[in-house]
């Protein structure tokens, strides 16, 4: 065994003065040392080092673009708030005219108060499904798979309670309970007005329509 | 002549694989700057915001009885 050993080496240090000897195969083994090292070192000291760097360098700049992100924000903030401040009073018209809860009965009070005023005789009012509490109303009823479905005629984030009413009186005092009801502070959405003759001659209108207030934001 | 052969092929093989590892090294660093990585919750923050307020629906609604 030790004989093989001693054997073995001076066979490779024959090779190496051959190698020494002949500068075209030393160049030539240089060469391939050169690349072996050269995808070594790639492999092992510069790529961890280089994706390490890249990682950092990209990192920066993402920080640095959502900081500026950030700042153009804060901005948009601070001008929002002033512009707030500046038109706070003016804000509650629009609470008034979309309030954040139902506010049913006042809007109920509103119509009777438009209609007495306009010399209308209120004969019936409905209003719903209203919301007291708890959360949105939901319907027991199974769903009619061929029906279209309803659309709010209310702008997104706002909900509508629809109403009926009906009353009775003279063709001027219905148009003028029409037009200062499509004129109240809080708004109100007509879809439509059916007048008719009654018995006693009096025009009676039965107005269809809905008001709304703002859904809160989840 | 067949040792020269045997060199020839070992260097253009070992080029070829320094020229596949520079690529790879290549993608791996641009993946990592390019990585995208905002921190969680920052995105609702990054919601843009129109400060401009409507005078002339205040002025309307203000106008109706």
């Amino acid at each position: 065994m030790a004989l093989d050993y001693k054997s073995s080496l001076a066979r490779y240090r024959r090779y190496v003065q051959l190698v020494a000897e002949k500068p075209l195969l030393q160049a030539s083994l240089f060469v391939i040392f050169s690349l072996v090292l050269m995808i070594v070192l790639l492999v092992l000291a510069l790529r961890p080092t280089l994706v390490t760097i890249a990682g950092l360098v990209g990192e920066i700049r993402q920080q640095k673009s959502l900081s500026d992100q950030l700042n153009e924000k804060i901005l948009k903030v601070q001008e929002a708030s002033a512009i707030l401040s500046q038109n706070r009073q003016r804000l509650e018209v629009l609470d008034e005219a979309v309030p954040d809860r139902p506010m049913w009965l006042n809007m109920a009070e509103a119509v009777q108060s438009t209609a007495s005023v306009s010399g209308l005789v209120v004969v019936d009012m409905e209003m719903g499904p209203i919301q007291i509490s708890g959360s949105e109303p939901v319907t027991t009823k199974p769903k009619d798979q061929n029906a279209v479905a309803e659309e709010s005629p209310m702008p997104v984030g706002v909900a509508g309670i629809s109403f009926e009413m009906t009353a009775t009186g003279d063709y001027g005092q219905i148009r003028q309970f029409l037009a200062t009801l499509e004129n109240l502070k809080r708004i109100v959405l007509l879809s439509e007005a059916r007048i008719y003759k009654g018995d006693a001659g009096l025009l009676t209108v039965t107005v269809k329509g809905d008001v709304g207030y703002a859904q809160k934001r989840n | 002549m067949r040792k020269r052969g045997i060199d020839k092929d070992l260097v253009l093989i070992l080029t070829t694989t320094l020229i596949t590892v520079a690529a790879w090294v290549g993608f791996e660093v641009y993946r990592a700057y390019t990585k995208v990585g905002i921190p969680e919750g920052l995105e609702k923050y990054l919601e843009p915001l129109d400060p401009s307020i409507s005078v002339t629906t205040l002025d309307k609604l203000e106008s109706r009885l």
